[in-house]
């Protein structure tokens, strides 16, 4: 018996219900290897998360460096009298005493210990060298034996130390002779005066040396081909010398985009050749297509310094995109008749009219949405103006321009601006 | 237990387990399918094998969550559809990427046809012929009412048209298939 005959829609339907291709074989070989390709080392949130937690840690060591040289500057004159201990740990007893009782033994135990470290900072030609060391020794002889009027307990440590003295001599390397005679007639406390002196700017040096890392806040409004746009976000500098630091920093920007399409109709129904089906007959024209993107940005760049209070930095984007929200507008024309009175006959007519308006669809797709880039290539120069001592303001005109994956996208999302920071 | 009632069940053991080697199984059993699915919508086999590989991209994300009452037939068929629809979603955006939108229609005459019966055994690799020559926006509503079984306000939803829209393309459809299939049948 013939089967019955089905009708064709019917019949494809049925055909395609559990239509199945043969599989190809080496087709699972080629998707994992996309897929391994494709599959990122990361997720998304662990990259953010590390930047966070990075930018996190650093900030205590920062704070803690900046909070110590404030109190370092505030304890110099403590400092000051300390700095004898490291040379000669007698020494700061004995002068006490030599300022406030006028022990002779004293005085002399100290001048001795002084030549003796002078005799070991400085260094001396060879010829000098051995008046020097007789002059030394001389000069200790000359001491112990005032010492010797004033006490046997001295004795010993005079002869100690004078004895140090000789044997550091003669161990000096060569430096100009004419540092030295100087520092030779340097009294005791000239010499401490000289040193609590060196103390002091060796302090201030390790002030300058350790404030190398900084944090700030920024907001930077944004101009994009058609669009004003605002981002903001925390920043950090780490110096690497005296020239250039290295910059990096998080920040939310919000980048809105519009491109406007050359006309072309996208959509045109059934071109009316009879009157009746013009009355239906509409066109629908893409004239452009807005988007609305939120991204995370952290950028990483090296910064020069021109001057005090100019710089300029070059640098990347890491640019993770957290939203991407578009809308088509359309141009529809729709053609309708209508019934009208002619004035000058009186008579009811027809007429053919056209109407055209816009529409905006939001659009399903967001092809961006959720993809990372290494996004931008950054050029800026900018304005460093101090404040309040520690604080610094900065103005940054700046350029992003699109590189890579995100260059060719169909929007053009290079955009420029000017950031504002405040740093500290 | 039949071949593919061990397969379904090894399928639900490993999206129960978060077992990744299921991936594989998985793939090789249904790329076939959805190689069906995503031509009907694209002309290009190497984007449809792009499409299908996306999909199961999507998929093999998702499906770990994949809910399910441990009935091999119930799961059958809902896992089935369930790849089907990511992969047309995966084809609607495809055509949308590669045309801004959804809305070329090339133009044709309405031909009188109304009701064609079939003649011989129909081939999909014919049927697939008539189909890639009707535009893409009829195409794709024909597809999605008459063989995925949406709803014209499912439809317009989808792809952005008004619902009227979607009617008036299904019925030029298929008075256009119904045309090019008498054509082609006169012609052999």
């Amino acid at each position: 018996m013939e089967p019955a005959k089905k009708e064709l829609i019917k019949e494809i339907k049925d055909l395609f219900e559990d239509y199945e291709e043969a599989y190809v074989p080496g087709e699972w070989e080629a998707f994992s290897k996309t897929k391994s390709k494709k599959r990122v080392l990361f997720p998304q949130w662990l990259k953010i998360a590390a930047v966070v937690f990075m930018i996190a840690a650093a900030l205590p060591f920062a704070v803690g460096e900046f909070f110590k040289d404030k109190k370092a500057g505030e304890t110099a004159g403590v400092k000051k009298s300390t700095v004898y201990k490291a040379e000669d740990k007698t020494v700061p007893d004995s002068i006490k005493e030599s300022a406030t009782m006028g022990n002779k033994k004293s005085i002399e135990v100290a001048s001795v210990t002084s030549a003796a470290i002078i005799s070991k900072r400085t260094s001396i030609p060879e010829g000098i060298m051995q008046n020097r060391t007789e002059k030394i020794e001389q000069f200790a002889a000359d001491q112990s034996g005032i010492a010797v009027t004033s006490g046997s307990k001295a004795i010993d440590v005079i002869t100690a130390t004078s004895d140090n003295s000789t044997v550091v001599a003669t161990e000096v390397a060569t430096v100009p002779a004419n540092i030295v005679p100087a520092k030779q007639e340097q009294s005791t406390m000239d010499f401490l005066l000289a040193e609590a002196k060196s103390g002091r700017t060796a302090d201030v040096k390790k002030k300058v040396k350790t404030d190398k890392w900084n944090f700030g806040v920024e907001v930077m409004p944004t101009v994009m081909k058609s669009n004003v746009n605002v981002g903001a976000g925390i920043t950090t500098a780490y110096r690497l010398s005296e020239s250039f630091s290295i910059s990096s920093g998080i920040s939310m920007v919000k980048l809105e985009s519009g491109a406007v399409l050359p006309q072309q109709s996208l959509n045109s129904q059934a071109a009316p050749s009879n009157q009746v089906s013009f009355a239906s007959q509409t066109s629908k024209t893409l004239v452009s297509v807005d988007a609305n993107i939120s991204a995370i940005d952290i950028p990483i760049a090296i910064v020069y310094n021109v001057s005090k209070s100019f710089y300029t930095s070059i640098g990347l984007s890491y640019f993770n995109i957290l939203r991407d929200k578009r809308s088509n507008t359309y141009e529809t024309t729709s053609s309708f008749f209508r019934m009208d009175t002619d004035p000058s006959t009186g008579f009811s007519e027809t007429y053919q009219a056209v109407k055209s308006e816009a529409v905006a669809e939001p659009a399903v797709e967001a092809p961006m949405k959720g993809n990372s880039y290494l996004g931008f290539f950054n050029l800026s120069v900018g304005r460093d103006q101090r404040i309040f001592k520690h604080y610094h303001i900065m103005v940054e005109p700046f350029i992003k321009i699109p590189v890579g994956k995100l260059s060719s996208e169909d929007l053009n999302l290079m955009n420029s601006g000017v950031k504002f920071r405040v740093a500290f | 237990m039949g071949n593919k009632s061990i397969l379904f069940q090894e399928i639900i053991t490993g999206l129960d387990t978060g077992d990744e080697r299921i991936q594989e199984r998985i793939y090789v059993h249904y790329w076939g399918y959805l190689m069906g699915v995503a031509t009907r919508y694209i002309k290009d086999r190497n984007i449809s094998r792009e499409v299908v590989n996306d999909s199961f991209m999507k998929a093999f994300k998702t499906m770990y969550d994949f809910r399910h009452d441990h009935d091999l037939v119930a799961f059958e068929k809902t896992f089935k559809s369930w790849l089907a629809t990511i992969t047309v979603r995966t084809s609607l955006d495809r055509i949308r990427a590669q045309k801004s939108t959804l809305v070329l229609v090339e133009e044709y005459e309405e031909g009188p046809v109304s009701y064609v019966e079939v003649e011989d055994k129909l081939y999909a690799e014919d049927i697939m012929k008539l189909l890639h020559e009707l535009p893409d926006l009829h195409r794709t509503v024909f597809n999605l009412y008459e063989i995925e079984g949406y709803s014209h306000d499912e439809i317009a939803s989808l792809i952005n048209i008004p619902v009227s829209s979607s009617r008036t393309y299904l019925t030029r459809a298929k008075h256009k298939l119904r045309e090019l299939y008498k054509n082609s049948i006169e012609i052999n």
